[in-house]
């Protein structure tokens, strides 16, 4: 408990500078809905006799960009890559801390299992993630009134913002697997920066033409905010694949680090 | 030199990664092409009958995504991505490194100048983009001279590269600055994925609408127009003084605040 309380008081500082900006950065696409909206009826017209495959190389998947919602799901798509490079942060840093600052010396020698230390600190991941998220769903709700006054579907909004969680325990997941194979990590970010960007290039290389074998990769293809608009509901096989992924990452790191020779001073 | 020395092999690896990581995009993405040339949408004859105005709002006037050259222009987004992250993480650690790993009291203690230890870095530096740069340049070449009747359009290809290469230098001398103003690595660090997240939601919104195109004077995404690169063989010659000029004053600024940094031991 008291590993828990201490990794949530270390955290503090950067989930409030990241909710901050996560909000901040979508008040700035939200702000532009107004100009958008007032486009949209030419665009939507234009858009919808263009052929798929050439909206798609260009991201207009979203043919309503002048609806609240349809803007939203493009607007979304930043928010998840910046709330993705968070999670996959997260994850990488929370293990592998105690060996970059030099205070594993101090935990690991303590009467706590190791497979305690890890569940912990995987608590501590999940309650991070479940704050930021509630925040930036009560925030973009907010938002999204305050600059448009039409009725939207509030089951489509939830699962749509549902995408965020279920892309970010992906790369939290990732991020701590990540971190028990790398013998040592200096510096988080890049590693973090570089995976989740590769991810998202792929996801954006498939948008091009669907390529069932490539959707498989990205991990941001598998909640398509394109489909979840269309259809209102996730795609069960990719569900499937993110679950199995997740798990197949968690119970490497329980595997790994329970064994790893942890460099100490 | 021997620092020169001991900075390329201490990247060597993590130079590899990233060159790998691009190769991956480049050949993914070209086989991405083939399958679109394929589907045999003719997407010229469509577009002629649109508006100009609208076309230029989506920045696709003037490009034929069917050819390879055209489909090619779309990936220097995504060059521009990976690589400016690379240069900025690059950038960040190599200067605020030897404090984080206690090497400073080792390092500076010798009789080399402090002048000479980051210009030693900062060679190590665009070695490091030139490689990058290079790998892609060659990559490219070879995957497009293969669907292209082996014609691999060297010549529009290379300006494209020099065009990568400024932005690259842009953002490897910021990573410096912000390594030599900030008190640790990962400061540093965090400051530039905010800044290169900061500027790629910027380069989206600038596209967004008329009324906020001037958003695309602040971010170096938006430097270069891939389309008139590629075809008309036109560098944007204010973006290349610009980015050249901003590099120099970060660099300059990096001496400076690295000069008289108080190194923590």
């Amino acid at each position: 408990m008291n590993i828990l309380m201490q990794e949530l008081k270390m955290g503090r500082k950067s989930l409030i500078v990241w909710c901050a900006s996560l909000v901040g950065t979508f008040t700035i696409f939200m702000m532009l809905y107004p100009f958008i909206s007032e486009q949209a009826a030419t665009f939507t017209k234009v858009f919808e006799s263009f052929p798929p495959e050439f909206r798609k190389a260009f991201g207009l998947t979203t043919t309503n960009l002048g609806e609240v919602l349809g803007y939203y799901s493009f607007a979304f798509l930043y928010i998840i890559l910046a709330g993705a490079v968070q999670a996959m942060n997260l994850g990488v840093s929370i293990l592998s801390a105690e060996v970059r600052e030099k205070t594993g010396d101090f935990l690991f020698v303590k009467p706590v299992k190791r497979t305690k230390i890890i569940t912990l600190k995987i608590a501590a991941v999940l309650i991070e993630l479940g704050i930021i998220n509630v925040v930036i769903c009560l925030a973009n709700l907010i938002i999204i009134n305050l600059v448009s006054k039409d009725a939207f579907d509030m089951k489509l909004y939830m699962l749509l913002t549902g995408t965020l969680l279920f892309i970010q325990l992906f790369f939290a997941s990732l991020g701590l697997a990540v971190s028990v194979f790398l013998r040592r990590i200096r510096t988080v970010l890049p590693i973090s920066m570089g995976v989740v960007f590769l991810f998202y290039i792929i996801f954006l290389l498939n948008q091009t033409l669907e390529d069932p074998k490539l959707a498989w990769i990205s991990p941001f293809g598998y909640f398509d905010l394109a489909y979840v608009s269309e259809h209102v509901a996730y795609q069960g096989k990719f569900i499937a694949a993110w679950f199995v992924l997740s798990a197949i990452f968690i119970f490497f790191t329980y595997k790994l680090f329970t064994k790893k020779d942890l460099p100490s001073i | 030199m021997n620092i020169i020395l001991r900075e390329l092999r201490a990247n060597m690896k993590s130079l590899i990664i990233w060159s790998v990581a691009q190769m991956f995009i480049i050949l993914a993405g070209m086989m991405k092409y083939v399958g679109f040339s394929e589907s045999g949408v003719d997407i010229n004859s469509m577009l002629e009958g649109y508006p100009e105005g609208i076309m230029k709002a989506f920045g696709i006037s003037s490009v034929d995504i069917t050819t390879v050259d055209g489909f090619y222009t779309v990936f220097f987004l995504y060059f521009m991505l990976l690589a400016a992250i690379h240069a900025v993480m690059f950038g960040a650690v190599i200067v605020s490194k030897e404090e984080r790993d206690h090497s400073a009291d080792f390092l500076f203690s010798k009789p080399v100048k402090r002048f000479k230890v980051i210009v030693s870095k900062f060679i190590a530096g665009v070695f490091n983009i030139l490689v990058f740069n290079l790998v892609t340049l060659i990559t490219s070449v070879v995957m497009i001279a293969q669907n292209n009747g082996g014609d691999g359009l060297l010549g529009q290809v290379t300006l494209l590269m020099i065009a990568l290469f400024f932005i690259q230098l842009f953002f490897l001398t910021l990573g410096f600055l912000l390594g030599a103003i900030l008190k640790t690595t990962k400061l540093a660090t965090s400051a530039a994925t905010g800044i290169v997240l900061g500027t790629f939601f910027l380069s989206i919104l600038s596209d967004l609408s008329d009324k906020v195109t001037f958003l695309k004077y602040f971010t170096p995404f938006k430097a270069y127009n891939s389309v008139t690169v590629m075809f008309d063989q036109q560098m944007a010659l204010p973006s290349t003084l610009v980015l050249i000029t901003c590099s120099g004053i970060f660099i300059v600024l990096a001496y400076q605040r690295f000069y008289a940094r108080d190194l923590n031991t």
